[in-house]
């Protein structure tokens, strides 16, 4: 898994520069409206969690080299595994950009009030929605190829977002600073209620056991397909 | 017509590959019953028309597709219950060699050969010189035969017992074509690895095979050793007395022509005795004469 995740680092990497042209514009508009905006960060960060994640899986296929990659002596399961490695360690890379920005964000922030929405528990809600977004996409894109199976995953998480927002608004009023939606609104409490280390554990296990589900989902959708 | 299977037994020689059996069925199209070996130390040559089945048989061999019935082996080993082993001993080159267009080909090699144990690093190097194959050159920015010998370049670097190529001459300059037979030939040498190489370019097998499987419609057609194909196939000239009687059965396919009829024979001595001395000419036949041929049944 580890040479998987590996050669996909390798291959985006080759777009490092095109990244950081892009992402940091896209960072420091949310970073200089933090006041107004600080809620946006969250989802400018599970945005560019997604881009590298569909990207990687995009390179793949624009390039054929679903035909080199099946050569290579690996079980499909193997492939499937390194991939969910590879959408993990991106998503990471992805928080750990975030919280530079977000640092910097605050550190310049004029009123010297540390901002809301960079804390902690945001940081674990991006996680578990990362770990979702990882979920539903992946078995997708094996199931069904990268085109189909990008389509039926945006028709789904966009399903699961617009049930996410309607059903954090039920909840009532978001905090302030704080972004909206249910699993940002649930993380947040079960970090009030529980603390940060009982309420991370349980969301890192959660988000473990998710994506050991989808990605057993995904092996057996791949290992049915016919090339 | 006939199919007969050669086996690895008859050459003395190890097999290193088997297709028992083997069938597989589509919508419209199904591979039906196919066997052949490729003994260890050869090179194995799989000819036939455009959509006979000859990548079918490449798929089957490397798992892309699941087989309906029979048994597939390298080395003893069934490639959908021992996927990553017999994987590990097969160097694949398909007709257009797909990697990331846009890493060059030496991050390329760093990346295939982390995956393979034996993979030689100082001898893919030296194969891109020999290839004069630009290292930092990115994959995007090769011609389709400098592409065909990146791709063979990343296959030997692994020092594959099983070297898979799918229509690999095509594109590539005669020069190179030449010199790509000549390294394949010196790479069975030593009896350790074979050689697969499908094709519909019969004119090279001519030059290197010592087996040759010709498939047609999902069927082995014949399956012989270069010799066997030399001593018994031959194009057969004659008067219409060729399509009486027992002549006619010895015939794998053939046409009226001008002048009378021509065909092919899958059993030249028999019909030399047969017809006697009849006016008829016998001449070798060439794969593309039994490929042309055994399409037209009689």
């Amino acid at each position: 898994m580890l040479r998987l995740i590996q050669k996909d680092v390798r291959v985006i990497a080759a777009f490092g520069w095109l990244i950081m042209w892009l992402v940091a514009p896209s960072y420091l508009v949310p970073a200089m409206l933090a006041a107004r905006a600080g809620g946006a960060f969250l989802w400018v960060n599970v945005a560019f969690g997604a881009a590298a994640i569909v990207s990687v899986c995009l390179l793949d296929a624009r390039s054929g080299a679903d035909r080199f990659i099946h050569s290579l002596p690996l079980t499909r399961t193997d492939v499937v595994r390194g991939r969910y490695g590879t959408a993990v360690v991106l998503a990471l890379i992805v928080m750990l950009v975030g919280i530079a920005f977000g640092l910097t964000a605050g550190l310049a922030s004029p009123d010297g009030v540390w901002p809301r929405w960079l804390s902690p528990d945001v940081g674990l809600a991006y996680l578990v929605v990362m770990a979702l977004l990882i979920a539903v996409y992946l078995p997708c894109y094996f199931r069904w190829g990268y085109g189909a199976g990008t389509v039926v995953a945006a028709v789904l998480l966009a399903g699961l977002v617009i049930a996410g927002d309607a059903a954090g608004g039920a909840m009532g009023a978001s905090p302030p600073g704080l972004p909206s939606g249910l699993v940002v609104r649930l993380t947040v409490a079960a970090v009030e209620r529980w603390g940060l280390v009982v309420a991370s554990i349980a969301g890192v296990a959660g988000g473990g056991l998710l994506l050991a589900a989808s990605a057993a989902l995904a092996a057996r959708g791949y290992r049915g397909r016919q090339f | 017509m006939r199919a007969d299977a050669v086996r690895a037994e008859d050459t003395g020689a190890e097999p290193l590959l088997e297709f028992r059996e083997v069938s597989k069925r589509y919508e419209g199209f199904a591979l039906d019953g196919v066997s052949f070996s490729v003994p260890r130390g050869f090179i194995c040559g799989l000819i036939g028309p455009n959509g006979a089945g000859k990548t079918t048989i490449v798929k089957l061999l490397l798992n892309l597709v699941h087989r309906d019935a029979g048994r597939i082996e390298l080395a003893g080993l069934d490639p959908a219950e021992h996927e990553t082993a017999v994987k590990a001993r097969i160097g694949f080159v398909h007709e257009v060699p797909s990697y990331y267009e846009h890493l060059s080909l030496k991050a390329i090699g760093r990346i295939v050969g982390s995956f393979y144990p034996a993979w030689d690093g100082a001898l893919f190097a030296a194969l891109l010189t020999d290839f004069d194959l630009p290292p930092r050159a990115r994959f995007g920015t090769l011609s389709r035969g400098m592409r065909t010998k990146g791709a063979l370049a990343l296959a030997l670097a692994h020092r594959a017992e099983l070297l898979v190529l799918d229509e690999p001459t095509a594109g590539l300059d005669p020069v190179f074509r030449r010199a790509l037979l000549e390294r394949l030939a010196g790479y069975v040498s030593d009896g350790r690895a074979s050689v697969l190489i499908s094709t519909h370019i019969t004119s090279d097998l001519e030059r290197i095979a010592d087996f040759v499987t010709y498939v047609r419609a999902g069927r082995v057609v014949l399956s012989a050793t270069r010799d066997e194909l030399a001593e018994r196939w031959a194009i057969v000239r004659g008067g219409p007395a060729l399509l009486e009687g027992d002549a006619r059965a010895l015939l794998s396919g053939w046409e009226r022509a001008p002048h009378g009829v021509t065909g092919l024979t899958f059993d030249a001595p028999a019909l030399r005795r047969r017809l006697g001395g009849r006016d008829v000419v016998l001449e070798r036949a060439t794969l593309e004469d039994i490929m042309f041929y055994t399409g037209r049944s009689c």
